[in-house]
């Protein structure tokens, strides 16, 4: 173990430092969750992540330990999306939010926090009482490479049908979280 | 303004079929139009209807997180981390790529090494000459600490020959190959072991739940399993594992077929009990449950766990048989159409298993410390000794608001309180400490092992497992690495009240391992990069959080029968 001997060989961040990478690590999920909810259409939001954490290392000299670090990020995930959703739409055409609306839902979503721990745990076991066929329908659509087009073409059903079926697995998921929410709050 | 008390958040659903929902889930799920948008846009004027919307995003967002597979590994290619210094090389060539990660570890399809670079080609572009420096940095250290990520893209990586991490204690298996990897969790993401890497130490009970790609088991029992995505099973014992659905191979070689029920391998279905004897061969279950069984080698008996009770079926060399959700068992005299991996594909690391898990016994073990605290006055300077603990070195606590209590030592504010502590390479360790921790909601208290510390730091920097006042919030959390800069976590239990936590450090291998435990039950656990060092054994208390430490020791554990390992 001759590197062990080595006095140094990662020194320990500045307090701030590691107060903000502890920050960072452990609301990453949270991150992602906001930018789900403005770019809900949008299937693979690694990259447009990745840019938020850089944004937010670059600035972390702003960050105060003391005050609550999701806020402050979000903001910074709010920017990133509009220029993410306004490079796209010159590209691609791709359509989105108007920003106005974009705004609102952020200013939502953040007061709909308080909740969304809970609602996680709740969803754990309503997924556990979906029938293996519905399982395995969530499990191909969020877990899937395939786009819903395909999903449907593979499973022998069209695109409308394959988004009624999901809307309605939505539903009976959110109906259970609920029902659960309300449950663990009667106990 | 007054917050609302948490989840106290409701969501008024409409019918599943209802026109909100509709316009939701047209977003979500398709390539919507600008009318699309602009009909959700209208509803969601309602602040009812917003409260849905939000409720559906984080919904799939759960999902999305949960089953696009998670990496544990969030510091290689954390922007800016390396810029104070690089680890030392690996002697390994060149990194394994991660597996597809939402989040900031690893983006869909890349490996740390092209996160770098794209942050790199960005910066480059619009940022002067420091950051491009720095960001080169980042690309060197993603590069070489990237060489301990476990799983792997075969497309990028050359065959490697990685050591094998030492056996954790209460394991029955390690993961001894992987290929294509990615993990999903279904039923939640709140078990720690639900992602194990290569080398890491199975339990029994252990849920395995694999999309795509494969993964190679060596069991205690001598039993080598190959797992191919998308699989989901689970390991039962040292000898057998519950296959819910997908395919497997298992090979089992004359250890672990022995004859006798102790030894035989078995595999568990929906509808068929598979046992070996002396064999190799291949077991599948699809959605419906109806099990396929392939023999490569030697022969196997098919038992049906429904229908009417019948007695096995003995399936011989290249014969294959089916059982039906009814129980029905059907044999034939040829393979079946069904295919299995025989073998990992050419180039995979992959090893044997470690030893196998020792068995200790408290009562042999040697004191390093042992402190029950109690008494009054500041902890700075004291000696375990000084009050009938064990132990002459003095703690040092620079934190004020640390103090000896009749029940404790009681710590109101955020710091750390350490002793020195030098480990010797082979011994296994235990640094164990009652806590209750009494205030500060989310915040909390811990213990764990580090290096040079700073003093008004709360975390360590080695590893440690932290106790949360409350875990409405977040769960409580293990971390193990060589610096904060190259972290692993995993999630500890949702528990609260006065709680024992533990962690186990084992020297005994050249990589050093730690398993994290509390009430003592293992959590989960790893092998730490080769340049971890520590220097000293560490309370801590984060934020708000009051706590009181009733009891701590550092012993030098002893195996049950005499040695050490």
């Amino acid at each position: 173990m001759e590197s062990r001997d080595k006095a140094g060989a990662n020194p320990p961040l500045a307090s701030g430092q590691s107060d903000f990478v502890a920050a960072l690590l452990s609301h990453q999920r949270g991150i992602h969750a906001f930018l789900v909810t403005l770019l809900p259409h949008e299937d693979d939001l690694d990259d447009l992540q990745q840019q938020v954490c850089l944004a937010l290392w670059e600035k972390r000299d702003q960050y105060e330990p003391a005050r609550p670090f999701l806020p402050w990020a979000y903001a910074f995930a709010r920017n990133h999306a509009l220029k993410y959703l306004e490079a796209k739409s010159r590209e691609k055409g791709l359509q989105h939010f108007s920003g106005p609306m974009l705004e609102q839902i952020a200013i939502a979503r953040e007061a709909f926090d308080v909740s969304t721990e809970a609602r996680r745990r709740s969803l754990d076991a309503c997924l556990r009482r979906l029938r293996p066929e519905q399982r395995d329908l969530i499990r191909e659509r969020f877990a899937g490479e395939r786009s819903l087009k395909d999903l449907a073409a593979r499973i022998g059903v069209s695109a409308a049908s394959l988004t009624m079926r999901l809307q309605r697995l939505r539903h009976a998921l959110l109906k259970c979280i609920e029902q659960g929410l309300a449950a663990g709050e009667a106990s | 303004m007054r917050q609302p008390p948490r989840s106290s958040i409701r969501v008024l659903l409409p019918g599943p079929d209802a026109e909100l929902l509709t316009a939701i889930c047209t977003i979500c799920d398709g390539q919507p139009t600008r009318a699309d948008f602009d009909r959700l846009e209208r509803l969601l004027q309602d602040p009812g209807a917003m409260t849905v919307y939000l409720a559906v995003t984080e919904l799939d967002a759960t999902l999305l997180w949960k089953l696009r597979g998670q990496s544990h590994w969030r510091a290689p290619d954390l922007p800016g981390l390396a810029t104070s210094s690089t680890p030392a090389p690996t002697p390994s060539a060149k990194p394994p790529a991660p597996r597809r990660a939402p989040g900031l570890s690893q983006g869909a399809a890349t490996t740390p090494g092209d996160a770098a670079t794209r942050h790199s080609r960005r910066s480059i572009l619009r940022r002067p000459p420091p950051l491009f420096l720095r960001m080169i940095g980042i690309l060197l250290a993603v590069v070489l600490i990237g060489g301990v990520v476990a799983s792997f893209q075969p497309a990028r990586t050359p065959p490697a020959k990685v050591p094998p991490s030492p056996r954790l204690p209460g394991s029955v298996a390690c993961v001894t190959a992987m290929h294509g990897t990615a993990w999903s969790d279904v039923a939640g993401d709140a078990d720690p072991t639900a992602h194990p890497a290569l080398f890491d130490s199975l339990f029994p009970g252990q849920q395995l739940v694999l999309p795509r790609g494969l993964v190679g088991i060596t069991f205690d029992s001598g039993a080598e399993l190959i797992l191919e995505g998308p699989v989901a099973c689970e390991v039962t014992s040292s000898s057998a594992v519950r296959l819910d659905r997908g395919r497997l191979t298992a090979t089992v070689h004359a250890q672990a077929s022995a004859g006798t029920a102790e030894t035989q391998f078995t595999v568990k279905t929906p509808t068929a009990t598979v046992t070996d004897v002396g064999t190799a061969f291949g077991v599948a279950v699809d959605s419906t449950g109806v099990t396929d069984v392939r023999v490569f080698e030697g022969f196997v008996d098919l038992l049906a766990s429904r229908g009417v009770p019948s007695p096995p079926v003995r399936l011989m060399r290249d014969e294959s048989g089916s059982i039906t959700t009814t129980g029905r068992v059907s044999r034939r005299s040829s393979p079946g159409a069904t295919t299995f991996k025989r073998s990992m594909p050419q180039g995979t690391p992959s090893a044997s298993a470690g030893p196998a898990p020792t068995v200790w016994a408290d009562t042999r073990a040697t004191v390093v410390f042992r402190d029950g605290f109690g008494g009054s006055g500041r902890l700075e300077g004291t000696t375990p000794s000084s009050r009938n603990g064990t132990g002459d070195a003095p703690w040092r606590t620079p934190a004020a608001g640390w103090d000896l209590a009749a029940d404790g030592l009681s710590a109101a504010s955020p710091g750390k309180a350490w002793l020195p502590f030098a480990p010797q390479p082979g011994r296994i360790y235990r640094l164990q400490v009652e806590m209750t921790v009494t205030a500060g909601t989310n915040d909390w208290a811990a213990i764990g092992f580090s290096a040079p510390p700073a003093p008004e730091n709360p975390a360590m920097n080695v590893a440690w497992i932290l106790q949360r006042h409350t875990t409405e919030l977040d769960a409580n959390l293990m971390f193990f690495g060589a610096g904060l800069n190259n972290l692993r976590i995993l999630n500890g239990d949702n528990l609260t009240g006065r709680r024992t936590l533990a962690i186990l450090l084992d020297t005994t291998q050249p990589r050093w391992a730690v398993t994290f435990l509390a009430d003592g039950r293992p959590l989960g656990g790893g092998v730490l990069p080769a340049d971890a060092r520590i220097d000293s054994a560490c309370l801590s208390c984060q934020g708000s959080a009051h706590v009181t430490f009733h009891n701590s020791s550092l012993l030098v554990m002893e195996s049950a029968h005499g040695s050490r390992n």
